[in-house]
């Protein structure tokens, strides 16, 4: 009988290095893309940075036929493609691919469960993997529920307990969580009869980079960023999402989500929460979710009437990009021709409570734009005009402080610097810091940091039930007005910076959007 | 890559510093510096040990580094200075090299004083023992943020210096004090810490008969005491178990431990092994009650331990744990220069202190 709240007398907790717990991680849609691109790859460079647990050992649940050989030639070729640690270490693969296993089974067959049962047991004798699951679910979200139901029927799934040396299980949902605020309550509802909220972690890819887990720090760890930090200070916020792909062979799953949904009720909201929350209480998970909540809760909802107003959606057309010539969305390989789903969205919210009030927060996520970027971009209000500086030789242009989240990660700061010679000219110029020329190691992709903290049990960088009913709550009447209203579409040119009138959702408010 | 100018005068050691830069334009280089890197080492065979230490910590850390090299007096004695761009990843750190005579040491501080980063920590790697006194270390401890000390103490020397660690902790609050006989222990104590992971193993631990722990005896060009590494993690084992020293035998080379409270009998056996750095720990057999018995030995040319456990009964299939390679790279930068110190240390220094 294990004790209760062991504390291992030979760990030292200051040691940097993490150990998660000996685990058999189970990937459900083990043949889809979301595997061999990102999954698979992630365990094979924990492995190679020595992060993975000893104990371990990793299945394939699918529905197609195949044998262990088969998969792991497969998981091969896709480390060699899409790994960080390029070609693939041979020592490394001979122990790591023996650790690698196929289950094939339909999601809704009991056979199938009975028979993952029966081969994880087996699996736990083999590798000292202490009856510990990670059950990732990179399925299509409709079967999140059939998947839940029968991995707790057949008790795979077990009840929660809070001591970390009982046996655990932890499962990982991947985006979308719903398709509106109804969907998304039902699915709640529904999984949360078989999952307690600490087992369940729904990921967020964006949570796992390294430039978002800094934004904590940098808001907090720097006092002067924090004291200003506040609408005294702030004018306004942009948070862009700029991607020059288009959707490639995403078509189906497009058309149905849309880049409200895609992008904005997950990944966006996320950026803002964690721009805009308070400091918490403490680093737990809990204290931080608490903390985004609050903020996802104060976000000014925009009724019906108003959405038109405060929400810009657009759809690329042809253009141009990178020189050459692309296809419009309708052109685009399984979307309808008359489709009116939005390519692009631009927002202006505003959040109610006694930090922002007042501070416009600019949101804008599109495909077929000029570049790929996602930043943050902090605008800092003027100095008092036309008092110093402010000359027709100059003008004095606000801070701007600058989060780069991809590519190129980093900060930037823009400030004003008189240029040298006997004229009082202003000139702003920018301070840069660039991950790559301080840290030029290669930082672990998302999928690594967020996988190994499953296993950790810290599902601190995993959006909680309630973050994202607060995200759907308000971006759901967004997309009710949507279903209601046609728009002509196309209404931007690929290789362009989004509709027109998405200029002229921050001109009417004197503000533009910056030059990415 | 490292494109360097020897000798230069020491007036001209930031300008010559800035003129290998601009040499460089046009290459896709950054010059970065997270903070100041100072070495020491009393003589070319330790530096050699320890620069690629520095080396390791300049991959993944770009900073500035200052190495003071102590060279054998020649006919007229001098102080002779390089200073070098290294490049590594496409990020160019600035290396400066002194080498100087016994005899000028003492200006040594007075010429990199002014060459320190300023607003960056300033880390030092000192190859020299803390019970020998320093003609230059005080004039960088008052600045430092932390200091690593690299020594090569004979085992009956290693309570006076951990003493001198202690003490030099205490009495410098805003100084770090570790050593990197410490920091070779890592590995080990995580791999002890992943087979003893629940109360029924810690119990078997600590109720252990006897434990074997092998170190690699092949003496190096700048360490020659091999046992130190091996005395700390016998050691911290100790701290960690609540094993009391009754005595410390020396026959035959070995060191032979016993306890007070514990049918434990630890002995430290040297064992050659061209594979690993000198000093570190080889290979760790450990038997306790109810005819337990692990075996925990390296795989060859792989950064990794087998572990064997067997019973009379049972013989368990053996597992794999990780142990990073110190002869390959040096895996530690991390820990060498952002964990906090941890109490773990501070016990261990303190139970070496009283043998």
């Amino acid at each position: 009988m294990l004790t209760p709240n062991f504390t291992n007398p030979l760990e030292d907790r200051t040691n940097t290095v993490r150990l998660p717990s000996p685990c058999i991680m189970v990937i459900f849609g083990a043949t889809g893309d979301l595997t061999s691109r990102k999954l698979v790859p992630a365990l094979y460079n924990l492995a190679y940075d020595n992060q993975l647990p000893a104990h371990f050992a990793c299945v394939g649940f699918a529905r197609r036929d195949k044998s262990n050989d088969q998969f792991r030639e497969e998981m091969r070729s896709a480390i060699d493609s899409f790994s960080r640690n390029k070609p693939i270490d041979p020592n490394l693969w001979s122990t790591f691919r023996e650790q690698i296993y196929y289950h094939r089974s339909e999601f809704h067959d009991d056979e199938g469960y009975i028979s993952l049962r029966q081969f994880l047991q087996d699996l736990d004798r083999k590798y000292d993997t202490k009856g510990n699951r990670v059950f990732y679910l990179s399925t299509p979200p409709s079967y999140f529920p059939i998947i839940i139901e029968k991995l707790h029927q057949h008790q795979l799934i077990y009840p929660f307990v809070s001591n970390e040396h009982e046996p655990w299980s932890r499962t990982i949902l991947e985006k979308p969580f719903g398709q509106d605020l109804g969907t998304a309550i039902e699915l709640q509802n529904y999984i949360s009869k078989f999952l307690h909220e600490e087992q369940t972690y729904r990921i967020d890819h964006y949570l796992g980079k390294e430039t978002v887990q800094n934004l904590l720090v940098l808001r907090f760890a720097n006092q002067m960023f924090e004291s200003t930090w506040n609408n005294r200070y702030i004018d306004h916020i942009q948070i862009t999402v700029s991607e020059e792909i288009g959707i490639g062979t995403r078509g189906h799953f497009f058309e149905e989500a849309g880049m409200l949904r895609d992008i904005v009720q997950n990944h966006m909201m996320q950026l803002l929460s964690l721009v805009a929350m308070d400091p918490p209480a403490n680093l737990s998970a809990h204290a931080i979710h608490d903390e985004k909540v609050k903020v996802l809760q104060s976000i000014r909802p925009i009724p019906h009437a108003d959405v038109d107003k405060y929400v810009i959606r657009g759809q690329y057309g042809r253009g141009f990009v990178n020189g050459a010539a692309v296809c419009g969305y309708r052109e685009e390989k399984d979307v309808s021709p008359t489709s009116s789903v939005e390519t692009f969205v631009a927002l202006e919210l505003y959040i109610d409570n006694w930090r922002w009030s007042g501070v416009p927060f600019y949101l804008r996520a599109g495909k077929r734009l000029p570049k790929r970027t996602t930043e943050i971009a902090i605008e800092y209000r003027p100095v008092p005009s036309g008092y110093l500086f402010q000359t027709s030789l100059s003008t004095v242009e606000p801070n701007v402080l600058v989060i780069r989240i991809q590519p190129d990660e980093g900060i930037s700061f823009k400030m004003n610097c008189k240029v040298p010679g006997l004229s009082g000219s202003l000139q702003p110029v920018k301070m840069d810091f660039r991950y790559s020329s301080y840290f030029g190691l290669t930082p672990p992709e998302a999928y690594e940091r967020l996988i190994c903290d499953c296993m950790s049990g810290d599902n601190t960088l995993f959006a909680r039930a309630d973050e994202l009913l607060a995200s759907w709550k308000l971006l759901t009447p967004i997309l009710e007005q949507w279903s209601k209203e046609t728009i002509a579409f196309p209404n931007y040119q690929s290789g362009s910076w989004g509709p027109a009138s998405a200029e002229s959702l921050l001109e009417r408010n004197g503000k533009r959007w910056r030059l990415l | 890559m490292t494109s360097s100018n020897k000798d230069i005068e020491i007036a001209n050691i930031e300008q010559t510093l800035s003129a290998l830069h601009e040499a460089k334009e046009g290459c896709t280089q950054i010059h970065a510096s997270l903070f100041n890197l100072l070495m020491f080492a009393q003589n070319a065979a330790h530096a050699d040990d320890l620069r690629s230490i520095i080396n390791a910590i300049m991959s993944k850390f770009p900073c500035r580094v200052i190495i003071i090299q102590q060279t054998p007096t020649e006919a007229q004695p001098r102080i002779k200075i390089d200073v070098s761009s290294q490049i590594v990843k496409k990020i160019a750190c600035d290396v400066i090299t002194v080498d100087s005579a016994p005899e000028y040491i003492q200006r040594v501080p007075f010429i990199l004083m002014p060459h320190l980063i300023p607003d960056l920590p300033l880390y030092l790697l000192w190859g020299s023992s803390p019970i020998v006194e320093d003609p230059i270390l005080p004039y960088f401890l008052s600045i430092a943020k932390r200091i690593i000390f690299s020594f090569d103490s004979p085992p009956h020397d290693l309570p006076k210096v951990t003493r001198k660690l202690l003490d030099l902790q205490n009495s410098k609050p805003f100084l770090q004090v570790t050593d990197l006989a410490w920091t070779y222990i890592t590995s080990w104590k995580l791999i002890l810490q992943q087979i003893f992971d629940s109360p029924e193993e810690i119990k078997r631990l600590q109720t252990a008969t006897s434990l074997r722990v092998h170190y690699n005896s092949q003496k190096g060009q700048g360490i020659t005491n091999t046992e130190n590494s091996a005395i700390y993690f016998v050691c911290w084992l100790a701290t960690r178990l609540q094993w009391e020293i009754d005595s410390i035998d020396l026959a035959k080379g070995q060191f032979v431990f016993k306890y007070n409270k514990s049918l434990t009998v630890v002995t430290i056996e040297p064992k050659e092994d061209p594979e690993r750095p000198p000093g570190t720990i080889v290979s760790l057999e450990l038997s306790a009650l109810d005819d337990y018995y692990y075996s925990i030995s390296p795989i060859p040319n792989q950064s990794k331990v087998m572990v064997h456990i067997s019973t009379l009964m049972i013989c368990e299939l053996p597992y794999t744990l990780s142990l990073p390679s110190l002869k390959k790279e040096f895996p530690y930068s991390k820990e060498l220069l952002y964990t906090p110190l941890s109490d773990q240390y501070k016990q261990t220094l303190e139970l070496i202190a009283s043998l």
